[in-house]
Formats: structure tokens, C-alpha cells, sequence
């Protein structure tokens, strides 16, 4: 039995709202590296829990995950990665010549990373979250407040196994709302992925705020 | 070639040749069964400690029922179920920083509950390597019971 599938909402609903906390972060992550981002085009999907990690760019990609709770009127998990590759990139961007080498290059994960590097990456997750958070707030009429981002660079799927440990008692499918922000000239590409609580869902969808064309009533 | 990934809360049950393999395993748990006579074995990748209480369906999912039905499907395939042993990996905690202070993980939920129900069904577990904070990519070798675990760094480890 699909418990959780019969109260899964209107997915048109939710794309203004991926769009406009994807604008938001975009606009933050812009203005911290001072280059212009672009937005790819956002979307809402209800996929089987199980096939979470395989949209996430499936199981064995390796990237660096910052991974947040949102807690307030709406509870959920926020994940943001970028390609394992990108981090030099990303890094390179935030601190520019201080960014420095890697303290261990050859481990290859965030055990690698100086002390600097690692608060600089979950810096960039606290300030694309509250951008991100800010926004759903603003459309949904409620509060929402991040945690400390927890930082991993790891496989997809060892980084999503605990969003399908939470969800599983609840639901088998799960909502997922995402976007991309690209910066064209050092070819950064960051992902945002929020997980709404199941039982959030209803709530959710019967807000005003997640209409798809604000004060509309187009459908 | 190599086979697709077992996904969150799949089993499979094989015979030999053939390997079966998850790729970036976290919080959930690994446990492979095999019977070096036969050769016969099967791997599941374990979501929760425990089912529902009227749960009939995703028994993958759950460390008992994943298990005793592996153990089923094992002894459908020739398996002797007093030649099953089992080895257990995964149960890590990927990010250290949000769960400060939750004690036991989520990860050594999962790794205890898979021993409790190996312990109720007799199967003796001899290789495990579980918790830590890194994924692992889980491949089970059905020609010679073998478990090789890589992370993202260092050299594969070989179970």
C-alpha cells in the first residue's frame, strides 16, 4: 500500500515556489562570488522514495553535500550539493588567492579540506539556505529556520540514505522540490533539493502561497 | 558487467557467478548471506530496525523480515540454511555535525537490529565492518562469498 500518495498535492503548485526560493539563493550565491548566476529551470516532482537518490544524480556520484533540517511552519530537509569537482571552484571563488590548497589533497573528501575550506563551504550553505527559506517564507506566510548545515563529501546515495530513513514510516513518495543555479564562466553549478515533510503535505498544498501564479487563479 | 545498484530497502538472491552491489551505502545497512557449498547467497539493503506491525509488503525494508526472507529465498535456491553465514557493513553517520548528542544513530540502530534478527535466526556473522562517517559501495561475490567495501578514499577492503 502507497500510504502517503492519496494526500500528495498539486504538483504546478509547488513549482512558484521552488522558483522563487531558487531566485533568491541564486541572487545570495551571486552576490557573495560578485558574478552573475543563472537560474535553470526549477520543478516539483512526487517520485518513489527509493528512486530519490537516482534524480539526485544517482548513488555512486560523488559531490559535496550540505545538508540542513528546516524547522518553523513548514519542516523539511534542504539539501544543496555540487560536483566533488567543483569544490577547488567554489572555493576558489569565495576566498579567491586564499583559498589555498587542499590541507590533504590526496584523501579526497572533506577530510581533505583546511579548517578555512570547510567553514567557507558550510558558510555558502547557511547563506543559500536562508535565501532559499526567506522566500518560501515570504509566499507561504510562515517561519522557517535552517540548522547548522552538516557538511559530507561523499556518494549521493550515502548522503540521502537518512532523508529515505526519515520518510520511510510516513510515506512512499516522496515530494521533491528543485533547481539549479549555473555560473557560465567558471562553469559552477550548484543544486538545491528541498524535502518537505510528509506530513506537511496537505498543509502544503492547501496554502495560498503555493498557487502557481501568485494572486492568480489560473490552474 | 557489473549489475545495477540494489536500491534503499532491496534484496536479491542469487547463485553463482555473479556479484551483487550497492553503491554509496550511509546510514542504511548491508547484510549478505551465503552459503560457501552451494553457492548461494543474497544481500539486502536495509532501511529500518523494524517493520510496521502489520506489514506484509517492502519487507526489504526492515532488518527481520529482510532477512528471514532472504533466508527463504536462499533455501528455495539449494541453499543448507546451517551452512549460511552472514556479513554485515554500513550504518554510518554521514553528517556528524546534526545529530550531535543522538545516541545510538540512526546508523547503529539499524546495524544492531540487523544482528538481533541474524542471532534469532541461528546465522553466525563472520566479517563485519559497520559506523564510521564514510559511505561505502558494497559488492558481494557470489563465486567466493566475498565482500569488498570502497569508499571515496584508500584502497577497497576486502570482507
Amino acid at each position: 500500500m502507497a500510504t502517503g500518495t492519496g494526500s500528495m498535492p498539486d504538483l504546478a503548485r509547488f513549482r512558484a515556489l521552488s522558483e522563487a526560493g531558487a531566485r533568491n539563493a541564486a541572487e545570495a550565491l551571486s552576490q557573495l562570488i560578485g558574478r552573475p548566476l543563472n537560474l535553470e529551470v526549477p520543478w516539483a516532482r512526487a517520485v518513489a522514495l527509493e528512486s530519490v537518490p537516482e534524480i539526485v544524480g544517482g548513488r555512486s556520484r560523488h559531490v559535496c553535500a550540505l545538508s540542513l533540517r528546516v524547522f518553523g511552519g513548514l519542516r523539511g530537509n534542504l539539501l544543496l550539493l555540487f560536483g566533488a569537482e567543483q569544490v577547488p571552484v567554489l572555493l576558489r571563488l569565495m576566498l579567491g588567492g586564499a583559498s589555498g590548497a587542499p590541507a590533504r589533497p590526496d584523501e579526497g573528501d572533506e577530510v581533505a579540506l583546511t579548517d578555512l575550506q570547510r567553514s567557507t563551504l558550510q558558510e555558502v550553505g547557511n547563506i543559500l539556505a536562508a535565501a532559499y527559506l526567506n522566500a518560501l517564507s515570504d509566499l507561504l506566510g510562515v517561519s522557517l529556520l535552517p540548522s547548522i548545515p552538516g557538511l559530507a563529501i561523499d556518494m549521493v546515495g550515502a548522503v540521502t540514505d537518512f532523508l529515505l530513513i526519515e520518510m520511510a514510516p510516513l510515506t512512499d513518495t516522496a515530494l521533491v522540490l528543485a533547481s539549479e543555479v549555473h555560473e557560465p564562466e567558471s562553469g559552477l553549478k550548484g543544486e538545491i533539493f528541498f524535502l518537505p515533510d510528509p506530513s506537511n503535505y496537505q498543509a502544503l498544498a492547501e496554502s495560498p502561497g503555493a498557487a502557481p501564479v501568485a494572486g492568480g487563479s489560473r490552474s | 558487467m557489473k549489475p545495477p545498484s540494489l536500491l534503499a530497502g532491496e534484496m536479491k538472491v542469487s547463485s553463482a557467478p555473479g556479484q551483487l552491489i550497492i553503491h554509496g551505502l550511509g546510514s542504511c545497512v548491508a547484510v549478505f548471506l551465503y552459503d560457501s557449498g552451494s553457492r548461494v547467497g543474497g544481500l539486502a539493503h536495509i532501511l529500518l530496525p523494524s517493520p510496521p506491525p502489520d506489514a506484509t509488503d517492502r519487507l526489504g525494508r526492515y532488518a527481520p523480515t529482510a532477512i528471514a526472507t532472504m533466508i527463504e529465498e536462499s533455501l528455495r535456491l539449494g541453499a543448507q540454511r546451517e551452512a549460511l553465514r552472514a556479513k554485515v557493513t554500513g550504518g554510518s553517520r554521514m553528517f556528524a555535525i546534526e545529530i550531535e548528542g543522538e545516541r545510538p544513530t540512526i546508523g547503529e540502530k539499524n546495524v544492531a537490529a540487523a544482528l538481533t534478527a541474524l542471532k534469532t535466526e541461528g546465522i553466525e556473522v563472520i566479517a563485519a565492518d559497520t559506523g564510521g562517517d564514510r559511505g561505502r559501495t558494497v559488492a558481494a561475490d557470489l563465486e567466493d562469498g566475498s565482500l569488498t567495501i570502497s569508499t571515496i578514499r584508500g584502497e577497497p577492503q576486502v570482507l
